[in-house]
């Protein structure tokens, strides 16, 4: 079945390193902040990607759009290469795939109002006619539930459900296919979340967009993606269906998760705890990178890294528990 | 048999003088803290719980910006009313707070050690040796591996976590009978927070003090506190155990709180509950009930009529002029 669907965006092998350099510029160390990480999005699906603060998720969106050279690895968009090309060449690809950023009070530039933010989307894609342009931007406010005297306003007259629909505004504009959600709801209050939430879900509806959804929130991540993917230490450690990954989740690290999310109501579950802190990016530990934590480490764990294997359909891991 | 109760708050008020005018960001705050318990706030931000903490710590400048009305019993004494001086000697030592983000509430510059050994020396008599000793063997009991080592390195060495557990012990060195953790686990992720209210939960049965808890996350309070006060705009509009008000909310505000956030295993797809609206600012504060503009169940009345605290069932108060006559119970 997901064969004839269209793959919108595709990652293979993908790989981001930073380097470390000291005070006369000479590199003395690497962070692997995505590390061979292969993935596939289809049209109007959205695919949730957690793990907790400095496994790379964000990192990964980023490169996918380009935000910065990518160290390895190759990004398809809707069938063409986009991983090597210059500024100039990728700006077509950059009105097919846009972002939202986690903090609508730092994402929105303070002195320009909300009209100008929107309109320069628009001039930068070579809209010349400025009637068009407010006109698209009056539509595209629209559409995320503002009003058109919004149009005139700073982002400081807003609150930050508000600005966050400003933000989802800008996106929309150009009409993307493709969308990264960087945390979009983590700052706000429960009940905006909720409104925000339900806007992206109608939004994808209505105009068939694929999100690549980026989040620490389990529960946001339960309810609003199709596949998601698990992080750890740049790695994609467990990928498969919303449904198969919560009811039967395989990797430890996924397993530890889940268990220690607090749900209201929920029945106590016999709570995984994990030892110790995520180990520094800038010395991963060999062989499987949760190795260090995990309750069923064993000596081959430690020696050599572990290889997604594709357990159920649509559902890998990447753990020597199931065979390597 | 009738616990001890540490905190006594009565009628509290806290009004902040600005250039739009006064706004009272806590009004009419009523509640008691138990020799043992967790006391969980919740509430959006802006609702006031903060403010509420912070006042009962006399945090703010008085001369200039704040005035308190009403009173806050501890140890038989109204705190509004203590001398400067007085204050600070129940800071720290009788009443102490863990902050949200401890990287920027310790000090960068001092090693972890010497910011414990200090609340040692401002309170008490102990000489050097004794507080090390103590510093050490408090860094042990709230889980941090080789304190020894710890003791003598930088807040930047450390793990999120690892600094959480720092506060934590700077906050229990001197022993104190109330512990106010203002969002302890906002800034850490899931498996660090678990541990962290793991932790929490463990002190408050060992050294038997009392702890206010506040948080906006439901869920933080649902697994940790036995009794909930919930907030909005400067008012408690719920009261309860932590029971009756996940299971039968009797305001429209916690029902619908509630049922906007979305929960494992429930149903996808499906749109979620929302609140129509936003917070309003303080200076905009609605006649009548504070919710009424929001709320789906508003009549007339509500629009007129501020509605009171009032008990409702066992242990169990609602500010509403229609509370929800729950499911069963």
């Amino acid at each position: 079945m997901n064969e004839d669907r269209q793959k919108i965006l595709e990652t293979k092998h993908l790989k981001k390193y930073f380097s470390i350099k000291d005070a006369l510029g000479k590199q003395t160390g690497v962070v692997k902040a995505v590390d061979d990480v292969s993935l596939t999005l289809h049209k109007g699906e959205t695919y949730g990607l957690v793990g907790e603060s400095g496994c790379g998720k964000s990192t990964l969106g980023r490169s996918i759009l380009r935000l910065f050279p990518i160290t390895e690895g190759e990004v398809w968009l809707e069938g063409n290469d986009i991983s090597n090309l210059s500024p100039g060449q990728l700006r077509p690809y950059r009105k097919k795939m846009q972002m939202i950023f986690q903090d609508p009070y730092t994402s929105l530039n303070p002195r320009k109002t909300v009209g100008e933010t929107l309109e320069e989307v628009l001039k930068i894609h070579g809209e010349k006619n400025r009637t068009v342009r407010e006109e698209k931007c009056q539509e595209a406010l629209r559409t995320v539930g503002l009003r058109p005297e919004h149009y005139n306003r700073f982002p400081h007259e807003f609150s930050g459900g508000q600005r966050q629909r400003v933000g989802i505004a800008r996106a929309i504009l150009v009409n993307p296919s493709f969308i990264v959600c960087d945390e979009p709801v983590s700052a706000l209050d429960v009940s905006i979340q909720a409104q925000i939430m339900n806007l992206l879900d109608a939004l994808q509806e209505e105009k068939q967009l694929t999100y690549l959804f980026v989040s620490h929130n389990m529960s946001v991540i339960n309810y609003i993606a199709d596949r998601v993917g698990v992080m750890y230490l740049g790695h994609l450690v467990e990928e498969a269906d919303t449904e198969e990954l919560f009811s039967n989740p395989c990797h430890p690290y996924t397993q530890a998760l889940l268990s220690a999310v607090l749900q209201i109501g929920a029945v106590r579950k016999e709570r995984i705890e994990l030892t110790g802190e995520l180990p520094s990016p800038l010395h991963p530990p060999a062989g499987c990178v949760f190795h260090t934590r995990c309750p069923y480490a064993e000596q081959k764990c430690k020696e050599k890294p572990v290889m997604p294997r594709e357990l159920s359909p649509g559902h890998f891991v990447a753990c020597s528990l199931y065979g390597s | 048999m009738q616990q001890e109760i540490v905190l006594h708050v009565k009628n509290l008020s806290t009004t902040f003088r600005t250039d739009q005018g006064s706004l009272k960001a806590v009004d009419g705050v009523d509640f008691i803290v138990k020799k043992g318990e967790i006391l969980g706030i919740v509430g959006e931000s802006g609702c006031g719980k903060s403010v509420t903490v912070q006042s009962i710590m006399r945090l703010y400048d008085e001369k200039k910006t704040v005035s308190y009305q009403g009173e806050i019993f501890f140890e038989n004494k109204d705190l509004l009313t203590l001398p400067y001086k007085d204050m600070k000697r129940i800071r720290g030592e009788k009443i102490s707070m863990i902050f949200q983000d401890a990287l920027s509430a310790l000090n960068p510059l001092m090693k972890i050690g010497d910011q414990i050994t200090e609340a040692i020396h401002i309170h008490t008599k102990a000489d050097r040796k004794t507080a090390i000793a103590q510093g050490i063997e408090m860094l042990r009991q709230v889980g941090i591996p080789a304190p020894e080592k710890r003791f003598y390195q930088y807040p930047f060495e450390l793990s999120g976590g690892m600094r959480q557990r720092v506060m934590i012990a700077i906050a229990l060195v001197c022993r104190p009978q109330l512990l106010i953790a203002d969002e302890p686990t906002t800034a850490l992720d899931v498996t660090i927070q678990a541990q962290i209210l793991e932790l929490m939960k463990r002190l408050n049965q060992e050294l038997n003090m009392g702890i206010m808890l506040i948080t906006h996350d439901l869920a933080v309070v649902s697994e940790t506190c036995r009794r909930v006060l919930v907030m909005y705009l400067g008012q408690v509009v719920e009261e309860g155990t932590a029971e009756t008000i996940f299971n039968h909310p009797g305001h429209p505000y916690t029902k619908s709180l509630l049922e906007s956030i979305p929960m494992i295993g429930g149903e996808r797809g499906q749109k979620l509950r929302t609140i129509q609206g936003t917070v309003p600012l303080l200076n905009q504060i609605p006649a009548g009930c504070r919710f009424a503009p929001r709320c789906l169940k508003a009549g007339e009345r509500c629009r007129r009529e501020m509605p009171q605290l009032a008990p409702f069932k066992n242990e169990h108060c609602v500010r509403c002029w229609y509370p929800n006559e729950s499911d069963g119970s």
